[in-house]
């Protein structure tokens, strides 16, 4: 069975290191992305099939270049990236930015400081399963 | 325009009003028809007009909306056209142009009635109402001025003469009057200045609040991952077990950390109505006894007893509840933590009951009670400690927060203190009540929570 793959968007260093170091221990094959314009990027090469299609996206909405909602518009605007499962993962929560987020269409909203690693886990883990 | 300059223009025009009401009566004595007098009432009519021009103007200018200047503008400049028309007529004027003037009075008395109108929809009606009246009344002087002083003074007539001091002084007034309602709209700007400025800095301190959130909760995510991977020996066993003691105390304290900055930001937005509580159905049993759980190694290392009470005793008898469970966990958690840390001797005791509202006198009711009756939820939180003075309980029942006890500072010296203000915070979210119970100091003291059912 191949590793599912999940893409993170992330740019804060210390939790890049750690969740490279725990991802793969768990079986997770991952690739970290920490600028908003590499995702757009990303999403343009996954649209031209250039890119494999990742299981799960974790989004962080704090990037220093541009906000999450933006990157979900992005990838909720076209047919190819419509369906990818994308959940907001991030320490930024307020009920206005949660009500945009789920009005684009996020598919989860996790905040990260509340989870122990193991349950970001299973979350991951459940979230790809389904 | 500012202030200063208003207050200015008020008071010279006041000057000048009444250096021009003495001189025309005086002047007046003999019929003046000759040049050197036509040469001074001429400089004083100027005079009046500039001040009128100025008098209106400072008025236009003190309006807040836009679109009542224009009918206002156009009636000070017909009112200031009549004042000229005269200038330019030394001869006796004939019947025809006395009714054109007053054709022009009635049009300049319409712009102001078109404010007044329009004054009705706006919703600073109070002071454009007093606008209308002020400007109606400049405009109402000045007409009935020029038909009996000044046109009599042209043609020669006398016996209206004492008018002009009359009008002169009825002016003077409007203009106090004037002067006090833009002073009141000066303090009104300054008022909304003042609320913009605070919806701004509101705002600014949401915002931070929001982004200190972001980046406070930033590290917690590795710290607390690398605290977990460490101590389930991820990176390998442990030898020394005084290590991995005092590693798990850093994890509890990260924790701790984590939910106490948790709080302080709930609190905030609880404060600024953004947050929505998480509600779900919830055994209040079994979250006091949780709590009991997690307190009884403290209080057992005080010596003290922690009980549970229900109230009937059969505590299967507690309905659930919907609520945040998170938040009056935290809530409850608190007062328990308090009461133990200011209890020396004896113990803490927490009581859960239901109680019905009470109902309605029957009397009142004929038939089925209309509504619902309410039931609460009530839980009490004894000690047998420290105690509350009476001005302690006020200033906390006022919620006056983040402030200790005067004898708990004395006595347990610094302390985090805000356990209260969480669950002050929490349970109004809940639409419930709190507050406390105590006979003074050294007997003990009881918080009692409402929750609605």
């Amino acid at each position: 069975m191949t590793k599912p793959k999940i893409l993170i968007i992330e740019d804060d260093q210390p939790t890049i290191m750690l969740f490279k170091e725990v991802f793969p221990m768990v079986g997770f094959k991952i690739e970290i992305l920490d600028l908003g314009k590499k995702v757009i990027e990303r999403l343009k090469e996954i649209r031209e099939g250039k890119k494999e299609k990742p299981a799960l996206i974790l989004l962080d909405l704090i990037l220093p270049d541009m906000n999450g909602i933006e990157i979900l518009k992005e990838a909720r605007r076209y047919p190819e990236t419509k369906n990818l499962k994308i959940y907001a993962f991030t320490n930024y929560s307020s009920s206005e930015f949660n009500e945009k987020l789920i009005k684009e269409g996020i598919d989860k909203i996790l905040i990260k400081a509340q989870y122990s690693l193991k349950e970001i886990i299973e979350i991951i883990k459940e979230g790809i399963s389904k | 325009m500012n202030s200063v300059k208003i207050k200015n223009h008020f008071l010279i025009f006041a000057i000048i009003i009444a250096l021009w009401s003495v001189s025309l009566y005086f002047y007046n004595k003999p019929i003046l028809y000759r040049s050197s007098e036509w040469l001074k009432i001429t400089v004083f009519l100027t005079i009046i007009a500039i001040f009128e021009l100025f008098y209106f103007i400072s008025v236009i200018f003190n309006i807040s909306l836009k679109q009542n200047k224009i009918p206002l503008i156009i009636s000070s400049i017909f009112a200031i056209t009549i004042i000229f028309a005269f200038f330019f007529n030394n001869e006796i004027l004939p019947p025809q142009l006395k009714t054109f003037l007053l054709l022009l009075f009635i049009y300049s008395a319409l712009g102001v009635a078109i404010l007044l109108e329009r004054s009705f929809k706006s919703s600073a009606i109070g002071h454009l109402r007093a606008v209308y009246i002020l400007v109606s009344f400049g405009v109402f002087i000045i007409a009935t001025t020029l038909l009996y002083v000044f046109l009599p003074i042209i043609s020669g007539q006398k016996e209206h003469f004492w008018f002009g001091p009359i009008f002169a002084l009825l002016f003077l007034l409007s203009s106090f009057l004037g002067y006090y309602l833009t002073k009141e709209v000066e303090t009104r700007k300054e008022a909304e200045r003042l609320a913009e400025e605070w919806e701004k800095l509101a705002q600014a301190k949401d915002q931070f609040l929001l982004s200190l959130q972001h980046h406070l909760r930033t590290p917690v995510t590795p710290l607390k991952g690398y605290l977990e991977m460490i101590l389930e020996g991820t990176y390998g066993q442990m030898e020394n077990p005084a290590i991995k003691e005092k590693l798990i105390e850093m994890k509890k304290l990260v924790d701790t950390l984590y939910s106490l900055m948790e709080n302080l930001l709930d609190i905030q937005e609880f404060r600024i109505k953004k947050k929505v509580l998480n509600l779900e159905s919830c055994q209040i049993k079994n979250l006091i006894q949780g709590i009991i759980e997690e307190l009884k190694p403290e209080a057992e290392q005080k010596g003290l007893y922690l009980k549970f009470e229900t109230f009937p005793r059969n505590a299967e008898e507690l309905p659930m509840i919907k609520l945040d469970k998170r938040r009056i966990r935290e809530a409850i958690w608190n007062l328990v933590d308090n009461a133990i840390k200011y209890t020396n001797r004896g113990g803490v005791t927490i009581l859960a009951k239901i109680e019905d509202e009470k109902p309605q006198p029957s009397d009142k009711w004929a038939g089925p009670h209309p509504f619902p009756k309410r039931r609460w939820l009530k839980i009490a939180v004894s000690d047998t400690g420290i105690g509350m003075e009476k001005k302690e309980i006020d200033y906390f029942l006022q919620g006056r927060l983040f402030e200790r006890g005067e004898e708990a500072k004395k006595l347990y010296g610094p302390g985090r203190g805000i356990g209260l203000s969480i669950a002050i915070e929490f349970i109004k979210s809940h639409g419930g009540k709190i507050w406390a119970e105590s006979e003074g100091w050294g007997k003990g003291t009881t918080f009692w929570i409402e929750l609605p059912v």
